[in-house]
């Protein structure tokens, strides 16, 4: 089925932009016209999808507020927020909506700071893995070994996996906060 | 007269456990901030489900947020050193090398304004301000050639002349993270008196008291010639804008004091660098490997006074059949241990040389006969470097001392768990100060102090009197005794108290598990890692009559269990208070019945209480803690509460603590109790010991005749027989003596109760005393002080002190004495007492 569905595809796109003479072709009627029914059911098929667009906006912390607008001046030790807006332009639902972000070099993870109505996980390597709260094992010089919570500083990925739909139309948003190295 | 002394018996000491604080140096705000003109770039990625083909997922991309860094100027003035010139003391007409470090903490590349005219205050005088090399961001230090004079007024450090360049940075531009050393070289006055203090100051911001508010400060006055400030590079590639408008300045103050030793400080720091168990079923063939390093400080400790920095230089030793003077670096081979291979040993470059002997550790290491034939049979091992021509200065920072041991001493079957002990030594002695009646330098590992400078800064009085001379029974033999040094317990020289610190590891076969004190589950107490012990107290009211008894608050612990193994993992592991297999030794007891023990680790809470009548504890509520998988050499900490019920009498009179043995064990038959009988081999417990006070405090009285010698009635708690012997003109002498009443130090690991801060405070007219008051209502208070009558244990006269106005004598509380403070000014360890006596004549 999907083997037919996407040879009947290719052809849609022949038929769209050569119609006129795709339809005039004396040909052997019956299988063209049924490849033709199933091309115009393609065509609305692939129209309808989901498509999410992305938008990300940042935003510099000074004492209670935040400036937004383009910065070139940022200084170590400054706080930056992103702001990821996000909506759904396409006609069908987006499932397992899952949006990652590189925490960008030269800044460190804002504990705590993540926010976005969906399950948020962090990895410490470079996002080959990722955990509500990823652990470090630590190994003393005796051959010991500890595990504890890493710090949020060598965080390298947030990932937000939204748990509903994002329906066509809706809006998604997620939030984070960076310190300048 | 009865009132006189009626009240022999009174709780009248504080006992406080602050630990004082220092105040360091501020550090930079952000001494390595991302460069100036980094664009830190940021895009946004999604996915999500393709509705027609699961295999390939959509992608969403989100623009690019660009976000640029601006420079930002910093700047710090820190100590660097103060080094006598000829060395040893400084003395009039010496000159002072005072060493400034001053650092570009900014983001970017920056120059300097550096003041041409020293600021000298007191009898030293200073003609030149130099720049004389400049320390890279890792610290390595690079000298000029020679030093290049500043000039006198406005000069930005690439308008002097001859300044060399840092390489790849334009004459007189710092890059970010870089320092240059500014030096002031002072001339001590000939007429300056012993003991005054010479101070050069660079720069000029705020107190100018080195604390924080002297660092990387927005500079205030741009044209001032005193200041120490950034001034902007203007030919930076890379950024636009330099931070004209936000230059940073700093300051810093160094003192030497005129008559001071110029003293080596040595720092001789260990870690242990690896352990390889080898054999899972044996403990004689683990290998643990050792790094040492050697550091001679170029900054006086923090607290101590009156102390220059001075070079290390060598002290006799034999090696090799000869006497010959040697920086030594000595580590005693671990008990049970013995050196693996020549191969194995690691030395910091070709000026240092590996040493052995095999002298018994009775002999000290500058005792010792040392030869530089490796042998495998050594009881020490030493590292020598010949500091004839070239002294290891100030700030000297030597790395790469290595060796290796195997614990092949440890029986072949046992299966005990093993500490092995050890602790490193540095011998030598400070340049223009040497000889065979010259200080000898000396440090022990385990902490960051140099010269065995207590924590406090204050002088070790055991060894800063030792010479190469001294009685070789005095010279600290390096034979580690973890209950007297302490221990490192992190690996990482952090230890505290006198002295060093012992490095110590547990080594234990598979299957076995560990429960000690915190950060110390191979802990040892008193005869084996089953009965370490964790001590603490609760608070006491101070009011709190002797035979009196409290309702205290409970006592937190923290314990620390670890998987000891390499390989395997241990499942289930219970944790439980329970009395099998515990015998009360003395100095301890169980707890009073319905003492409640709170567990708590991972979220979870159990709660027991203890049935005297049953004699163990029973669990009551909350969920019992198992730590399901304790991962090979994984080490995890718990959390008891241990709340004692109302009526419990006072450890200060019983001389008892309350134990909780605590088990951590692999319950094999699932009844939630450990079996001591052999069958639930993976077992360990510890003992967590509340004292409801443990600095006990007893005051008698005795009567003396008006001769002041003749005693009437020895000294006693008993009122009524002083009452009888008191009359006009006899003395009355009271003494009190304080005493800690917990258990000693012993074993490995343990954590004892030390009194601090303690002060015995005696008021004639509060707290029910009465001397001096004046009850019979004739003008004269009861009794008067005698002069001179004070004897302490510890702290001498100065320990006193006498209200209302300093020791005197007099017929009325104005001009008497009606109050007395003493503060030992010690650490009443564990079984240590004093005593504090006072006399009164009776009016």
């Amino acid at each position: 089925m999907t083997r037919f569905s996407t040879a009947t595809k290719r052809f849609a796109l022949v038929a769209v932009t050569t119609g006129a003479i795709a339809l005039m072709a004396p040909m052997n009627q019956i299988p063209l016209l049924g490849q033709l029914f199933d091309a115009t059911a393609a065509i609305a098929q692939n129209a309808q999808r989901p498509d999410v667009k992305l938008n990300l906006a940042v935003e510099r912390r000074d004492g209670d507020n935040w400036q937004s607008g383009s910065i070139n001046n940022a200084r170590p030790g400054d706080v930056l927020r992103y702001s990821l807006k996000g909506k759904n332009q396409g006609n069908r639902a987006a499932n397992n909506f899952t949006l990652t972000q590189v925490i960008p070099s030269r800044t460190t993870y804002v504990a705590q700071s993540a926010t976005g109505s969906a399950q948020i996980t962090f990895s410490i390597d470079k996002g080959k893995t990722y955990s509500a709260q990823p652990m470090i094992v630590t190994k003393r010089a005796d051959g010991t070994t500890e595990s504890r919570p890493a710090p949020a500083e060598s965080y390298t990925h947030v990932r937000w996996k939204f748990q509903n739909a994002i329906e066509p139309g809706a809006n998604l948003s997620a939030f984070y906060q960076v310190r300048v190295r | 007269m009865n009132g006189k002394t009626s009240s022999v018996f009174q709780r009248l000491l504080a006992a406080t456990l602050l630990v004082s604080g220092i105040t360091a140096l501020a550090a930079p705000a952000f001494a390595d901030g991302t460069a100036a003109g980094t664009s830190i770039d940021n895009t946004a990625t999604a996915t999500y489900d393709n509705p027609d083909d699961p295999t390939k997922p959509f992608n969403a991309t989100s623009n690019t947020v660009k976000v640029t860094v601006a420079e930002v100027a910093g700047i710090t003035v820190t100590p660097l050193s103060t080094i006598d010139v000829n060395g040893g003391n400084v003395l009039p007409n010496d000159i002072v090398n005072y060493e400034f470090k001053v650092t570009n903490v900014g983001n970017d590349t920056t120059e300097f304004f550096i003041p041409g005219t020293p600021t000298v205050a007191g009898p030293g005088a200073a003609t030149v301000v130099q720049i004389t090399g400049y320390i890279k961001p890792d610290g390595t230090r690079v000298d000029f050639p020679t030093a290049v004079a500043v000039p006198a007024g406005t000069t930005k450090t690439s308008a002097i002349p001859g300044l060399p360049a840092i390489p790849g940075s334009p004459v007189g531009v710092i890059p970010a993270g870089y320092a240059i050393i500014v030096n002031v070289p002072t001339t001590i006055n000939n007429l300056a008196a012993s003991g005054a203090n010479v101070d050069v100051r660079l720069g000029n911001t705020g107190a100018n008291d080195n604390l924080a508010g002297t660092q990387n400060q927005p500079n205030t006055a741009t044209t001032a010639t005193d200041k120490v400030r950034t001034v902007d590079y203007l030919s930076e590639t890379g950024t636009t804008a330099g931070p004209v408008a936000e230059e940073k300045e700093a300051a810093a103050l160094q003192t030497v004091k005129v008559g001071s030793l110029s003293q080596a400080l040595a720092t001789v720091l260990k870690t242990r660098t690896s352990y390889v168990p080898n054999s899972v079923t044996s403990l004689a063939d683990d290998v643990i490997g050792y790094g040492l390093a050697l550091k001679v400080e170029s900054a006086a400790p923090v607290g101590s006074t009156g102390i220059t920095p001075g070079k290390l230089v060598g002290t006799a030793i034999k090696v090799d059949g000869a006497t010959v003077n040697r920086v030594l670096v000595s580590d005693a081979i671990p008990v049970q241990t013995k050196l693996t291979a020549a191969a194995d040993v690691t030395v910091p470059n070709t000026n240092w040389k590996a040493v052995y002997t095999t002298d018994a550790l009775t002999v000290p290491a500058i005792a010792a006969t040392w030869t530089s034939t490796f042998t495998a049979s050594a009881t020490r091992i030493g590292y020598i470097y010949d500091a004839t021509v070239t002294p290891l200065a100030e700030g000297a920072n030597i790395t790469g001392f290595g060796f290796k041991v195997v614990t092949s001493g440890v029986p072949a079957a046992s299966t005990t768990p093993v500490n092995i002990l050890n602790i490193a030594q540095v011998f030598g002695q400070t340049k223009g100060n040497e000889g065979p009646t010259a200080p000898l330098v000396y440090d022990e590992s385990g902490d960051q102090m140099p010269s065995n400078f207590n924590d406090d800064g204050s002088t070790n009085t055991s060894t800063t009197s030792l010479t190469p001379g001294s009685p070789v029974g005095n010279i600290p033999t390096g034979n580690p005794n973890a209950t007297n040094d302490g221990i490192d317990n992190t690996n990482d020289n952090t230890g505290k108290g006198p002295g060093g610190e012992d490095n110590v590891i547990t080594i234990a076969l598979e299957g076995s598990i560990l429960n000690g004190p915190k950060d110390v589950p191979g802990a040892v107490g008193p005869s084996d890692n089953n009965n370490d012990f964790t001590n603490r107290s609760t608070p006491v009211d101070p009011n709190t009559p002797p035979g009196g008894t409290i309702d205290p608050a409970a006592v937190n612990f923290v314990n620390s269990v670890n998987n000891p193994s390499g390989t395997a993992t241990l499942s289930n592991v219970l944790i439980v208070p329970d009395t099998a297999a515990f015998t009360a030794a003395t100095g301890e007891t169980l707890p009073p019945d319905k003492t409640t023990v709170t567990l708590t680790y991972g979220g979870s809470t159990a709660i027991y209480t203890f049935d005297a009548a049953l004699g163990n504890f029973v669990f009551t509520s909350g969920n019992p803690i198992t730590v399901p998988a304790l991962a090979p050499g994984q080490t995890i900490n718990y959390t008891v509460s241990v709340d004692l019920p109302a009526g419990t009498p006072l450890s200060t009179d019983t001389l008892k603590g309350f134990s909780i043995p605590i088990y951590a064990f692999v319950d094999k038959d699932g009844d939630s109790r450990p079996d001591v009988d052999g069958t639930e081999p993976t077992q360990n417990r510890t003992i967590d010991r509340v004292y409801t006070g443990f600095l006990q405090l007893k005051k008698e009285a005795r009567i003396l005749d008006k001769d002041g010698a003749t005693v009437l009635v020895p000294f006693t708690t008993d009122s009524a027989a002083l009452a009888g012997k008191g009359a006009k003109d006899r003395f009355i002498e009271y003494r009190i003596t304080y005493k800690n009443i917990s258990i000693a130090p012993t074993g490995t690991g343990n954590t004892t109760l030390d009194a601090k801060n303690v002060a015995v405070i005696e008021d004639g007219v509060n707290g029910g005393n009465s001397w001096a008051k004046d009850t019979d209502a004739n003008n004269i208070i009861d009794t008067s002080h005698k002069m001179g009558s004070v004897s302490v244990t510890y702290g001498g006269p100065a320990s006193v002190t006498y209200s209302p106005s300093g020791e005197q004598t007099g017929t009325t509380a104005a001009t008497d004495v009606t109050k007395y403070v003493h503060k030992p000014g010690v650490i009443i360890q564990p079984q240590d007492a004093g005593t504090f006596v006072f006399r009164r004549k009776i009016n």
